[in-house]
């Protein structure tokens, strides 16, 4: 079935390119495609960002860039994944911008080119790039990958609300959101939540943040959250720090003001029915542009889990690969990525997008300063991630899908059913650590 | 002799192109798939050990697995009552002469003319709690996406709004062939509408019906599309239903035992409540 899908793939892929191939050899740029999953505001900025390298430095150095738009991340990773298998090179893109779930199907292709291959005969560019952006994408000393759209989780609140409720600063620990939600909320006559302190229901991306913090650093799982080998067991059940969360959620769950959404959580807080939510930093200017002037957007710090979590924030969003595509490209490859991760380039993504940008150079910039004093928010991200353990780090698991279900299920049934955090951390535990066994299963022979 | 031999081999060699393509896109997919629901395969695809039952035991034992199975089950009961409810309405009402009729034809035939795909992401607007026009319009908030019981009744609503425009001509076609003479009958015996359609439009559509019935739940049985694009499986699993588990288990997680032994899964299932079905369409229906 699969042999098929791939063979059939090929060659309707094939195809086209006998037609191609007469117009390529008139050229004499090397051309280079780079698959994203850049929409809306994202998708605009890279379209500038190739056309600005295509316009200079690459019509100097006779090198031409392709993007191609393949969905989300998620989506990318999956159009990638039997082109990998196939151990075809000709239908790979040179180079595909993905997240921290693609780690684990990639890190082994051999059609891989590492950054530090690509850096060897020029080694400067790397000593440019934000340190963290560089750990959280490196496995057992290789860098896999170019940090580009690089982002870490915020707290959004209204002002507005926060004001009206006599809430005078943003929470700083778990206990003050409680506090704050129990004020924020509204009820109508018949008691029923008109509007709510904060919405979130916790998964993989929260929890990499609120369990991984505790007690200044702590992993979810062993080999470090799977960045110095495929993980086995979780480690959270065991450590306590599960429960110490769980403890606190069911606590801010018991003010009647945690509202259990999952989706369109922007939408929530843009249209004024929750005060507070976690997003990412490269939806600032998403979240900015739908509340517009409807109430004042304040961010923040993730609040920690208790004053012992002092660990802070990992680098999350996304990074670029590269891949060998039998063409040669290497050279055309790293020049584009210098130029992507350039410090005027970031400056660009970064008021674009709200990525933070991960050329150290982009911080001194004037331009970027004078963006910060016009936009204050935007300097939180940045702030918390430099104030974080540059050993916190995302987590790499199999089955990311299932274990993003697993925590967020988990998590539901315990509010609802009245499980004790003991019980609930126990079951997300049990179940996470049968996907962790799935992934070895595949390998053992 | 030649040629008796040539009209021997006739018929194969006609029927060799189809059951190529047959044995190409269904037999031996459903062969490795099986061989593969009783290995260990690698991330790779290759088998690496026979196994025996033990993915079937995983499977039967992961909660995930115990969700989607709930689900698919919970999304046929309501899906196929209400979607052949709607379409033979449908059908009835446009039933009758007159340029109207017509019109309500094309209208109720026309969603087959649109992308499912594109379908599917205009309903995710429509539904969509804070800019959706759905909400706006009944004027009651309702999470289609967060709420697991909303987020059900969507998937329902995306399902009989893709069926719509095919079961609808089944239907139409089948009552049309009504004889006429017999309506006529039956109305100047003294019948009334309900009458004509219990006893007389009913048994002579019943073989389109059971037609209908039987393709329905082989599609809500197999429901992907309208998960994938309107809910991913969510809120909490309560949308992920079982050709959508097989789907993030072998594609999104490479895990292809486990996603071939769901694949059986599925196939057993629906082959049996088919298969049950037949039996009963035998028993009990009669073809002109």
């Amino acid at each position: 079935m699969k042999r098929f899908i791939i063979l059939a793939t090929i060659a309707l892929l094939t195809i086209p390119m006998l037609f191609a191939q007469a117009r390529k050899e008139s050229e004499p740029y090397t051309t280079i495609t780079w698959w994203h999953p850049n929409s809306g505001l994202a998708g605009t900025a890279s379209e500038e960002l190739i056309e600005t390298f295509n316009r200079t430095v690459g019509k100097e150095l006779k090198i031409r860039v392709e993007g191609v738009y393949q969905g989300k991340a998620n989506d990318v990773l999956t159009k990638l994944k039997p082109i990998l298998q196939s151990k075809d090179q000709r239908d790979l893109p040179d180079l595909a911008q993905l997240d921290g779930s693609a780690v684990l199907d990639i890190r082994d292709a051999a059609q891989l080119i590492t950054i530090d291959e690509l850096a060897k005969d020029d080694p400067g560019h790397l000593s440019r790039i934000v340190e963290a952006t560089l750990n959280s994408i490196t496995y057992r000393d290789r860098i896999l990958a170019m940090p580009f759209n690089a982002s870490t989780i915020l707290l959004y609140y209204n002002k507005d609300a926060f004001a009206k409720a006599g809430i005078d600063r943003p929470p700083r620990t778990l206990d003050d959101v409680k506090t704050a939600a129990a004020k924020l909320r509204q009820t109508d006559d018949k008691g029923r939540t008109t509007f709510w302190g904060i919405a979130n229901v916790p998964t993989t991306y929260e929890l990499m943040v609120w369990l991984g913090h505790q007690n200044g650093l702590t992993y979810l799982t062993d080999y470090e959250n799977g960045h110095t080998g495929a993980p086995t067991k979780v480690l959270f059940d065991e450590n306590g720090t599960m429960v110490n969360f769980l403890t606190r959620w069911q606590a801010i769950y018991d003010t009647g003001s945690l509202a259990n959404l999952t989706s369109d959580l922007n939408g929530a807080f843009a249209s004024g029915q929750v005060a507070m939510i976690l997003a990412s930093t490269s939806n600032l200017s998403t979240i900015a542009s739908m509340v517009g002037d409807r109430f004042e957007v304040g961010v923040a710090n993730m609040p920690m889990v208790d004053e012992n979590a002092t660990g802070g924030v990992n680098v999350g969003g996304g990074a670029i690969w590269a891949f060998d595509t039998g063409k040669n490209n290497q050279r055309a490859i790293w020049e584009f990525l210098k130029f992507a991760t350039g410090a005027e380039e970031q400056l660009k993504w970064h008021i674009a997008t709200g990525y933070f940008p991960v050329n150290v150079d982009t911080y001194e910039l004037p331009e970027f300063k004078a963006h910060l004093q016009e936009n204050p928010l935007f300097g939180v991200a940045s702030r918390q991630l430099m104030d974080s353990n540059p050993k916190l780090q995302g987590l790499w698991v199999p089955s990311a899908y299932q274990i993003y279900y697993a925590f967020q299920s988990g998590i539901l049934k315990m509010l609802e059913e009245k499980q004790t955090p003991q019980e609930a951390s126990r079951a997300i535990a049990d179940e996470i650590n049968g996907y962790l066994q799935e992934y070895h299963l595949m390998k053992a022979r | 002799m030649n040629s008796n031999r040539s009209i021997r081999f006739k018929p194969y060699i006609m029927i060799l192109p189809a059951l190529l393509l047959v044995a190409l896109f269904s037999y031996i997919p459903f062969v490795l798939t099986f061989l593969n629901s009783v290995h260990s395969v690698s991330l790779g695809g290759e088998r690496l050990a026979f196994v025996g039952f033990s993915n079937y035991r995983r499977l039967f034992s992961n909660p995930s697995f115990h969700a989607s199975l709930s689900n698919t089950l919970r999304f046929t009961l309501f899906f196929v009552p209400t979607n052949i409810i709607v379409t033979l309405s449908a059908a009835l009402l446009s039933n009758r002469k007159g340029w109207l009729a017509n019109l309500n034809r094309i209208f109720f035939f026309l969603p087959m003319a649109v992308g499912m795909s594109s379908m599917l992401m205009i309903l995710k607007m429509m539904f969509n709690p804070t800019i959706g026009i759905i909400n706006r319009l009944i004027g009651i908030n309702i999470q289609w996406f967060n709420d697991p019981d909303a987020a059900m009744a969507l998937l329902v609503v995306a399902g009989v709004f893709l069926g719509i425009g095919f079961d609808f001509l089944l239907f139409s076609a089948a009552l049309r062939n009504v004889p006429n003479d017999l309506k006529e009958v039956a109305l100047i015996n003294g019948a009334n509408g309900f009458q004509i359609f219990r006893h007389l439009e009913l048994p002579l559509i019943a073989p389109t019906l059971v037609f209908i019935v039987v393709t329905n739940i082989k599609n809500a049985m197999l429901i992907s599309a309208p998960v994938l694009i309107l809910t991913e499986g969510g809120p909490f699993r309560s949308t992920q239903t079982l050709v959508y588990q097989m789907y993030l288990e072998g594609f999104k997680s490479g895990n292809y035992a486990l996603g071939s032994a769901i694949a059986i899964v599925v196939f057993l299932l629906t082959f049996t409540a088919l298969l049950i079905l037949l039996h009963l369409e035998r028993r009990r229906i009669y073809y002109q």
